[in-house]
């Protein structure tokens, strides 16, 4: 029996091998734990390592292969958030159920919580009067876990006990827990059993780029040329403009995803002076300084997802058909540019208003004479005796730039307002509207409880460039009147 | 080798018989096996008579001979994982013989002569608390065939006194055969249950609970199932024995006073192995194959020595005992060595039919590795960086910062590369893309925030990171093709 079997295994090793890159030694190890469909296994393994590194598409080909369906449910612990989902669906795909119409959506079997869970486990699950399905008995059953780290909210006890479920049900099952976050964070107080730890390593530069590869067909494809024969674009152009994205991106991202998500997208874009005949196919170098502004600029707002992908792709696409002119090639990142800002228009006076409670949110009270009193501030000073510079330990790491807004009196900014606006203010302006306005489109933050009206303090919420536009808009100069900013 | 070469004539043996079959088909093999294991007559062969076989059996043989060792292999694997995955119970307790004997003197008398008693065991995770009482049990079941009831229960499932009581009348009922009854109210089921364990006597069978994670049944309002439990254990209805499993030593401080009045004050403590040679012995004893399995054929009892010879090699060669040693002293915990054991175990084969000390080795290291500076090593420069900076703050004591601080003191390193002309290509990233970076490393709990509700833009919102300096540096120091200047600044060195 061994035999055959053994060398199915080989095979299905073989193929998953060659359909993830990079990670043989991660399949053998849960290869090997696994064993043969009788044999005991570890009550639970976790598999940790970095987002997009091939946890779940790896367990769930690896078990898709090499186990029956009845064998091995996988569960997604962000769909099933409550003890009662994880534990239905569980069953539910170890015995094979898929709740439809026809059973009018209803789960095999109900369980509540996992004292019903375990019974189910004992005593088997009815299928109908005559037979029972009896779960872990002799085959091992897997349970995968993905995002196993939203356990630690579902309930304090689930994960102990799903840690050592085949000991506490008698039974052979064996957990398998998901998740990116080390086991530390796992750990309760009480203690638990501790899951066997597999690591899924960062993939390679080598690897990532066979994983990129694979995003395009096959066959390579052909692209028409503006007056000329169509040309052929192989997978060696396809690498090198692969490895041109992992070179630009791999400082600051190595998610695979983000990755191919860049890959797809500016692709049309490098291929672009192919189209147009401006360059052939291997002068990558070439390819590369042509497409070079798109990537620079661009690149930024795909990867900070400033732009939705299907906006960015129907820009492309227009572009590659010559809707837009070519002297224009700016013209898509200028035109991403403009409606990336938040741009929304405030009322002159409101604008003043929510400068004014900037400058009280950022600069320290102690200040505010100097900044803002129309009278000279340098007598009282004097008679006080000049001020030490108060010698910062932190390095100037405590600044309030960098602490984020502190709250203010409402009256406070009131003062700064009336001093920064320069003419008298009309009678028809409801200075507390406004507020409350701001303070609905969050921009300002009311601090103390709302039932309290005397000394309404506020917070504001808005980042210094966005203070830049507005005060630009009034011609403000905020530069001047702020403190210990860099 | 010697010993090789002898079992690869044994099980030539095993060829003589296949090639009666003419037969490569596996089933066959199979059963020719078993054939061969009950024929006498074939057994007595010599061995040496079967050593010269015709060239064209060879390969055969082989294929026969790997199926009998596969065979082996097979059983030998599924035995140790069995041990360490602790769902057989080992031959003996060698460092618990006290406190097994105390146990099972107490259940027996309640078993043999009806006497109701309580008792706690207490001992750290993984000391043998459940094996302990399991091996009590399974022996009580030897000598006393079914004549007394078991009833598990669990702190971590059971986790009120209504599911409590339903999985003791569950249990009860299954085992004794009664008509199933459903009950609708707590009150109901108590009454109930009360009145099956009052209704008996002396004779009645025994009722063994078994409390695991003993504490969580006292964080249960009023305690009300302790309370009665004990409460039939202190008066003479039917004889119960209520065990609890616990690894609180505080745990009678969490009992009720009418709770601690009625129970025993029994306690056994439980201890892992005192000094390592009482360790390495109870490893060793894991991963041997103890002689008294049946085996017939002269091919298995063969790789039965040599398996445990092979272990007995392992147990002097240094680099594992550096291992077990390893554990043993920092947690004394035989999971943690079992946990290691795994991997091995599961790996072997034809090809490596014997366990070996570089496995253990190996595997040891991946179970013990910071998971942490682990996870580093994948993490992108720019992330790298940002934790540097982040450790900068440390150390400085500024021990919780902000997004926008983290930002500066990585500008301002910038600032200093690009002087200095350290940079080697690397750029200051915008805000927006550090932020994004930052909120990276957030999801993998490597920095979380001070405060579970924001009350500020998520720039200012206050971070604590979750890594040590030390973890910081090596990291450093792990990270594949890490720009110098980053190195010597994440090191500490002046540029």
């Amino acid at each position: 029996m061994p035999d055959t079997t053994g060398s199915m295994v080989d095979t299905q090793q073989d193929d998953l091998k060659k359909l993830f890159p990079g990670r043989a030694e991660q399949i053998d190890t849960l290869l090997g734990l696994m064993g043969k469909p009788t044999d005991p296994t570890v009550p639970s393994i976790l598999i940790y390592g970095h987002s997009s590194s091939g946890k779940t598409s790896l367990v769930r080909a690896l078990m898709s292969k090499t186990l029956p369906r009845k064998q091995w449910a996988y569960i997604n612990c962000i769909e099933c958030h409550t003890p009662r989902m994880i534990f239905e669906h569980a069953v539910n795909e170890w015995c094979n159920w898929v709740p439809s119409w026809e059973n009018q959506f209803r789960s095999i079997a109900r369980i509540d919580s996992l004292n019903d869970f375990l019974c189910v486990l004992k005593e088997g699950v009815p299928i109908n009067e005559q037979a029972t399905e009896t779960i872990g008995d002799n085959e091992t059953r897997y349970l995968v876990l993905d995002r196993a780290e939203r356990l630690r909210d579902v309930a304090s006890t689930i994960l102990p006990v799903l840690l050592r479920l085949s000991e506490v049900s008698h039974r052979n099952i064996c957990v398998i827990l998901l998740s990116t976050i080390v086991y530390e964070k796992f750990r309760t107080k009480a203690g638990a059993f501790e899951p066997l730890m597999i690591r899924f390593p960062e993939y390679s530069k080598e690897d990532t780029l066979e994983i990129l590869r694979r995003d395009f067909s096959a066959n390579g494809m052909d692209i028409e040329v503006k007056g000329k024969e169509s040309v052929h674009l192989g997978d060696d152009f396809f690498r090198s403009f692969s490895e041109v994205i992992y070179s630009i991106f791999f400082h600051n991202c190595k998610d695979l995803n983000e990755l191919r998500h860049l890959v797809a997208l500016l692709f049309p874009l490098f291929i672009n002076p192919i189209r147009d005949g401006r360059a052939k196919p291997h002068e990558t170098s070439k390819l590369f300084k042509l497409s070079q502004p798109y990537f620079a600029e661009a690149t930024d707002k795909l990867y900070l997802r400033e732009i939705s992908s299907s906006e960015w792709a129907k820009r492309t696409s227009e572009m590659a058909q010559g809707d837009i002119a070519l002297d224009t090639d700016a013209s898509v990142v200028t035109a991403i540019r403009t409606n990336s800002r938040g741009d929304f228009d405030l009322p002159y006076y409101t604008k003043f208003l929510l400068i004014a409670s900037y400058l009280a949110s950022y600069n320290p009270p102690r200040f505010d004479v100097r900044y803002f009193a129309k009278v000279g501030e340098e007598k009282r000073k004097r008679k006080r005796g000049i001020q030490k510079p108060v010698h910062d330990k932190s390095g100037g790491k405590m600044r309030q730039q960098l602490l984020g807004p502190k709250a203010f009196p409402v009256e406070r900014m009131l003062a700064i307002f009336y001093s920064i606006i320069d003419e008298q203010l009309d009678d028809g302006i409801d200075i507390p509207v406004q507020i409350t306005s701001l303070t609905t489109l969050r921009l300002l933050i009311h601090t103390t409880k709302m039932d309290k009206l005397d000394g309404a303090k506020y917070k504001c919420n808005v980042s210094f460039d966005f203070i830049r536009g507005v005060a630009r808009s009034v011609r403000f100069e905020i530069d001047k009147y702020l403190f210990d900013f860099i | 080798m010697s010993v090789l070469g002898k079992r690869k004539a044994e099980d030539s043996l095993v060829a003589t018989v296949d090639l009666d079959s003419d037969n490569e088909d596996n089933e066959t093999i199979v059963q020719n096996l078993s054939l061969f294991r009950e024929n006498p007559f074939l057994e007595s062969h010599s061995p040496r008579t079967d050593e010269i076989e015709a060239p064209h059996t060879q390969a055969l043989a082989e294929q026969s001979q790997n199926h009998g060792l596969a065979d082996y292999i097979q059983s030998a694997k599924k035995l140790i994982l069995d041990r360490i995955s602790e769902r057989s119970l080992p031959d003996s307790l060698e460092n618990l013989t006290t406190q097994y004997d105390k146990l099972f003197h107490l259940l027996e008398q309640t078993v043999k002569t009806g006497e109701s008693n309580s008792c706690l065991l207490v001992g750290n995770r993984g000391s043998g608390k459940s094996i302990l009482v399991r091996k009590a049990i399974e022996e009580l079941r030897r000598d006393h065939k079914d004549n007394f009831l078991v009833v598990e229960l669990n702190g971590l499932v059971q986790t009120d006194d209504k599911s409590a009581l339903r999985e003791i009348t569950r249990q009860l009922t299954r085992e004794s055969q009664m008509e199933g009854r459903s009950f609708t109210s707590f009150a109901e089921s108590l009454s109930f249950l009360l009145s099956l364990l009052k209704s008996g006597t002396k004779s009645n069978s025994p009722v063994i609970f078994v409390l695991d994670e003993f504490d969580l049944f006292a964080q249960h309002p009023k305690q009300a199932l302790l309370y009665n439990l004990f409460d039939i254990a202190q008066s003479s209805q039917n004889p119960i024995a209520v065990l609890g499993l616990t690894c609180r030593l505080d745990t009678m401080e969490l009992l009720e006073k009418r709770v601690k009045s009625r129970f025993s004050h029994r306690q056994i403590y439980l201890y892992s192995p005192s000094n390592f040679g009482d360790f390495s012995a109870v490893t060793k004893k894991a991963l041997k194959i103890p002689q008294t399995i049946t085996a017939v054929e002269p091919g298995h009892i063969q790789y039965i020595q040599d398996f445990n010879s092979a272990v007995d090699t392992m147990f002097e060669d240094p680099s594992f005992l550096a291992v077990v040693r390893r554990i043993f002293d920092l947690t004394k915990d035989l999971r943690m060595f079992f946990k290691i054991c795994f991997q091995p175990v599961s790996n072997l084969s034809i090809r490596s039919p014997f366990l070996n000390a570089a496995q253990f080795y190996e595997s040891g290291i991946l179970q013990r590795a910071d998971s942490k500076t682990e996870l580093l090593k994948g993490v992108s420069l720019l992330e790298l960086i940002l934790i540097v900076s982040m450790g900068k703050l440390l150390d400085r004591e500024t021990n919780t910062f902000n997004f926008q601080m983290v930002y500066d003191e990585y500008k301002e390193f910038m600032n200093m590369t690009q002087v200095g002309g350290h940079s080697f290509g690397m750029k200051l990233y915008k805000r927006a893309v550090a932020l994004k970076a930052f909120e990276h490393l957030q999801s993998f709990e490597l920095v979380c925030p001070v405060e579970s509700v924001a009350k500020c833009p998520k720039e200012y919102r206050m971070m604590k990171i979750m890594l040590e300096p030390t973890q910081i540096t090596s990291a450093v120091l792990k990270y594949r093709d890490c720009p110098s200047a980053v190195k010597k600044w994440g090191t500490g060195n002046p540029m």
